[in-house]
């Protein structure tokens, strides 16, 4: 298969100006855990997940304290992501971001995905504009 | 290279029935066949599209399991979305077809959830990068609320400022609003009304009237639906070269809803390919009594619109 036959096809991106509050609401409704940012001719120009706002608020939680048994105090996180909502996105995007092309074969982009441990790829056509999204359970999706 | 804008989507839940019972005799009525599929204007052409082969994106708000719903199901279709979130839920439109009066089936359609100013101004920023992607905008279906009145004259004006055509198909003050921007494709939508720009279009005269009336806004072609009430409606097709008028004797009636989609996108496909407007416009007739009898609201399948091509009825007028 090609990436374009397994793709999920939705050009579901924000932009660098795009602020953390409204990253998040996007986030809560399309059921994505990470979205790419595209600059105004849809190329892509970074990525940012859940993950990126937890590490903003709660610097250090993944890499020292997820395998402890540890809660973070929920007022503290409040505070700390009300502190940071007006904050655009481009502050915390990773850039530049793995992308793979929309005719590459589906075990490429699965290799990709393992390598890198992402849980989102996006896809670009050939003339490097976002096209879809291939998330892990895409892959899975050849199995049916 | 088509982009086609639903502002207010709907899930479209159909129930055919052999009759409703009257609460005397039974206070459940039971469906014979169902179907659930992902409505409004802009999406049955995007799905009608794909069926003939052509790719497009479609846009517009969605909300709550019915956003979801209808994202699903548009993805499992390979249809490209680009659909700003926002609160609430999506509406779900409900269609009751009694059999031997498929031609007038019950239709209840929702409001639509409220679009918040944030939605608002993301589609903005995802509409202007639409713009450099796609040549071709088609704007359907009714504003939910929230939307301004304006929304389809803005972006319509936007989209002719970049050189890109433009079709509006919307009924009522939605495209009185935006028709005086004149798209390359205007099509009012009759079903609610019979009145366009607050003149009564029941006859074929006034029809023609109203017609030549939104040509004059530079439209390049209007296409006017009536005789409503017919199994599957005329169509009157004007153009500054010529009027034609579309209609078929005979039909089998299952589902009317999207009929007036599949002459649209019978019509597009076939104007991308660089056909004149009569023969598009018979094609679009023909994806129009083929979406009728058919048990979904797209066109079931080529041959089947084919089939119907040969029962096109074509009048120069």
């Amino acid at each position: 298969l090609k990436v374009k036959d397994l793709m999920m096809r939705d050009l579901a991106a924000i932009e660098e100006d795009t602020l953390v509050k409204e990253f998040v609401y996007i986030l809560t409704n399309c059921g994505l855990s990470s979205l790419p940012v595209v600059d105004e001719n849809d190329r892509i120009i970074g990525i940012v997940s859940e993950r990126d706002i937890i590490g903003a608020v709660l610097p250090g939680y993944h890499e020292t304290l997820r395998g402890t048994p540890f809660a973070p105090n929920p007022d503290e996180m409040a505070q700390k992501l009300q502190a940071i909502e007006r904050q655009p996105i481009k502050e915390l995007m990773t850039s530049p971001v793995t992308t793979v092309q929309e005719n590459e074969d589906d075990l490429y982009a699965a290799n990709i995905m393992f390598q890198n441990n992402l849980k989102l790829l996006p896809v670009v056509n050939n003339e490097g504009r976002l096209s879809g999204l291939i998330r892990r359970i895409d892959l899975l999706k050849i199995l049916r | 290279v088509i982009v086609t804008i639903t502002p207010n989507p709907a899930l479209d839940q159909f129930y055919w029935v052999e009759r409703v019972n009257e609460p005397e005799t039974a206070l459940l009525t039971r469906a014979n066949q169902t179907l659930s599929s992902p409505g409004g204007k802009g999406i049955n052409v995007s799905v009608q599209l794909k069926a003939l082969g052509v790719d497009s994106t479609t846009m517009g708000f969605i909300a709550g399991h019915m956003g979801h719903a209808i994202e699903h199901s548009l993805h499992a279709a390979k249809i490209t979305t680009n659909f700003v979130w926002t609160d609430g839920e999506t509406r779900t439109n409900v269609i009751v077809i009694v059999k031997g009066k498929e031609i007038s089936p019950l239709e209840v359609n929702a409001d639509g959830p409220i679009v918040s100013q944030m939605a608002l101004r993301r589609f903005q920023k995802r509409f202007q990068t639409a713009l450099k992607r796609h040549a071709t905008l088609m704007f359907g279906g009714s504003l939910p609320p929230g939307v301004p009145d304006d929304f389809y004259l803005s972006m319509i004006k936007q989209a002719q400022d970049q050189g890109l055509k433009t079709l509006l198909y919307a009924s009522g003050q939605t495209f009185n609003q935006a028709c005086p921007q004149g798209a390359w494709i205007a099509k009012p939508d009759l079903r609610e009304r019979s009145e366009v720009l607050g003149k009564p279009v029941h006859t074929q005269e006034q029809v023609h009237a109203v017609g030549r009336q939104l040509l004059e806004t530079g439209s390049e072609i209007v296409i006017m639906a009536h005789g409503l009430s017919q199994p599957v409606a005329s169509q009157m097709v004007l153009t500054q070269e010529g009027v034609w008028d579309y209609h078929v004797a005979e039909v089998q009636p299952k589902n009317r809803v999207g009929a007036g989609d599949a002459f649209l996108s019978g019509m597009l496909f076939k104007l991308q390919r660089g056909e004149a407007v009569p023969s598009a416009a018979r094609y679009g007739m023909a994806a129009s009594i083929a979406c009728t009898e058919a048990y979904t609201t797209t066109i079931n399948n080529r041959a089947a619109i084919e089939r119907a091509l040969r029962r096109v009825k074509e009048d120069a007028l």
